[in-house]
């Protein structure tokens, strides 16, 4: 199987290739926006001094300015800063401190990023794990109730906005099932350092954000699926694997689902995106 | 009956589609028998309901198609048990054992007919062990030897690789190992030469001839080529807009057509010794399948309706002109009469 280890190979030239772009890109993006920030007027120094000061009459002279910028290394040249920065990035994972709020840009992270990235990672396995056989299912129906249910609640996910599917499911919960609303893990959980009995809390309280997560995205993929599977069916190859002697599940999945799945998965990480800057997600926060 | 010797007998087969503008008649009381061991060639222009004719004989037909009820399909199986295709259950496990196993089938594009996805040796090797109880490896083996019997250079090296990866000749190979390893009892080739150029088409032709010698199998051949069905098959069927025109033994249909369309067909076929004469084609077009004329459904292009009425108002009976050979045209009925006055 010689032609079996040359496609591999290629398999992972190209995989190593689009990983190295990547990073490239990932590269880039931070210098540019490092830089962007550089051209505006103004640094840090004097707005950290505007603040302390502010509202108390206090005359800020520019000695002073210039002492707090040399305190913070910002008196530097713009490549040094930016080259420290990488340098801690990608040696440390440390983002450096966030002047604001006065404290580092990890810390402001933290665990917050654990539940953004459980919940999003949630609601794509939910969206994909019903659209994908959903959409088989109904594309193999001939037109009637199946499909014409399946659509409408599709459409309603695409339709209704996510804040107002939240605030239903919120009222819902709050006043109907008296259940606590108010966090991502129950009251004694929270603060609490990570553990199983937390997780486990955590998930019990994440089928809301999931669900507002997910629908949209089940809903979307979900007509994808169903549009491409009828396309599929109607190839010659399904007709051949038929011929053959295949049928059902089994023959759906491996030939018209195969091929339908392919957009589908190549658009992952487009939903990937939306999902996590999705505005909902801080107020699920804890 | 007493041609019971057929594997397979189409009775009265009528087939119909649901479509947005109405009910679409395919194929119209059609009616033909498979003897074991010999081919039968289905010819037609695009329209006349081949295809759909024979993908009915596997159930392959899209959902929107519905099979008449008093329509017949009946198969003697390997095992010589009779089963009527046409009333057995699409989900049914008969359909499909018979699909591949029993009756199997050959496309005319065969680098559609094969998945980009799998490699010719996954999708052989798969209907193989749909059908058989072998294990992986032996499949495989199975699959190669076919592979080589067909004519396939180097097949160790082609089971691995991919449709695209082939000549179409190869293709049209690979498809016809795909479909004879399983040794049907019938093979259905539709269009198989058709996506090929003509020296492919011989080779590939003499090899299906060759493979029939070889196992024994009935062949189903459809083309809208007279000439490619004159090569291959020992009986014609003619189909016009879903309806059997003509049918009886190649020599005859070829050398005496009783039937203005088959006539038309032949005259069609460009001669060699005819090279200063312009081609003659049937006048007119097939017409749409909503619009189905109504008594002969060949008289809206047939040089001897104008002058008959009976053509525009009555479906013409089919009528044994030889042995064998039958036809279905109201012209007919005038001979015999000529016959009988004379």
């Amino acid at each position: 199987m010689a032609s079996n280890a040359a496609t591999n190979e290629a398999f992972w030239r190209f995989l190593l290739g689009r990983l190295l772009i990547a990073a490239l890109t990932l590269l880039a993006v931070s210098f540019m926006i490092y830089g962007l920030i550089e051209l505006m007027p103004g640094d840090y120094a004097e707005r950290e001094l505007f603040r302390k000061y502010s509202g108390t009459g206090v005359t800020i002279t520019q000695t002073e300015i210039d002492q707090v910028r040399a305190q913070l290394g910002l008196d530097r040249p713009f490549l040094v800063r930016y080259g420290e920065w990488l340098w801690h990035v990608m040696t440390r994972f440390d983002f450096g401190p966030a002047f604001r709020v006065e404290t580092s840009v990890n810390a402001l992270i933290g665990d917050k990023f654990l539940y953004t990235f459980v919940l999003v990672l949630g609601a794509m396995v939910f969206s994909y794990l019903i659209a994908i056989p959903v959409g088989i299912w109904v594309a193999t129906r001939k037109s009637g109730w199946a499909d014409g249910v399946v659509t409408l609640i599709s459409y309603l996910g695409l339709a209704l906005p996510n804040f107002a599917i939240a605030l239903v499911l919120l009222m819902l919960n709050a006043f109907v099932f008296n259940l606590d609303v108010t966090g991502l893990v129950s009251q004694e959980f929270r603060g609490q350092p990570f553990s199983l009995a937390k997780f486990l809390d955590f998930l019990g309280h994440a089928y809301i954000p999931l669900l507002v997560l997910g629908w949209s995205t089940t809903a979307f993929q979900l007509q994808t699926m169903r549009g491409l599977m009828k396309d599929e069916m109607g190839k010659l190859y399904v007709t051949a694997a038929q011929a053959r002697g295949l049928s059902g599940w089994p023959m759906l999945i491996k030939y018209p689902a195969r091929h339908a799945v392919m957009p589908i998965v190549s658009t992952i990480g487009f939903d990937f995106s939306p999902l996590t800057n999705c505005p909902l997600s801080p107020r699920f926060w804890c | 009956m007493a041609e019971d010797s057929a594997v397979l007998r189409v009775s009265n087969l009528s087939i119909s589609f649901s479509t947005d503008e109405g009910l679409v008649t395919a194929v119209d009381d059609l009616s033909f028998g498979l003897e074991p061991g010999k081919t039968l060639g289905i010819v037609g222009e695009s329209g006349s309901g081949k295809s759909v004719s024979t993908k009915s004989l596997m159930q392959l037909l899209p959902s929107n198609a519905a099979i008449a009820p008093n329509s017949s399909i009946l198969y003697q199986t390997k095992q010589g048990k009779y089963i009527d295709i046409a009333k057995l259950d699409r989900r049914s496990k008969t359909l499909d054992q018979i699909r591949g196993g029993e009756i199997a089938m050959i496309f005319q594009e065969p680098s559609a007919a094969f998945s980009p996805l799998y490699t010719i040796g996954n999708q052989m090797i798969e209907g193989i062990r749909l059908h058989r109880n072998v294990s992986r490896a032996q499949a495989r083996q199975q699959a190669i030897d076919m592979l080589e019997r067909v004519g396939m250079t180097n097949p160790e090296l082609r089971i691995d690789q991919y449709a695209f990866q082939l000549s179409g000749g190869m293709r049209q190979r690979a498809m016809i190992a795909s479909a004879l390893v399983m040794r049907p009892a019938v093979l259905i080739a539709d269009e198989p030469t058709t996506a090929l150029d003509v020296t492919i088409q011989a080779q590939i032709l003499d090899l299906l001839a060759e493979l029939q010698n070889e196992f024994g199998m009935a062949i189903l051949f459809i083309s809208h080529d007279l000439a490619v069905i004159s090569q291959i098959a020992d009986d014609v069927l003619v189909m016009y807009l879903g309806r059997a025109m003509e049918t009886g033994p190649v020599r005859t249909i070829i050398r005496d057509p009783q039937h203005p369309y088959t006539q038309g067909l032949i005259k069609a076929i460009p001669r060699i010794d005819r090279l200063d004469q312009p081609l003659l084609p049937i006048p007119g077009d097939i017409p749409s399948p909503l619009e189905r004329p109504q008594g002969c459904v060949f008289h809206p292009r047939c040089p001897h309706a104008p002058d008959r009425l009976r053509c525009r108002t009555d479906v013409p009976v089919a009528a044994e002109t030889d042995p064998h050979h039958r036809a279905a045209c109201h012209l007919l009925d005038e001979k015999v009469l000529e016959e009988v006055h004379r």
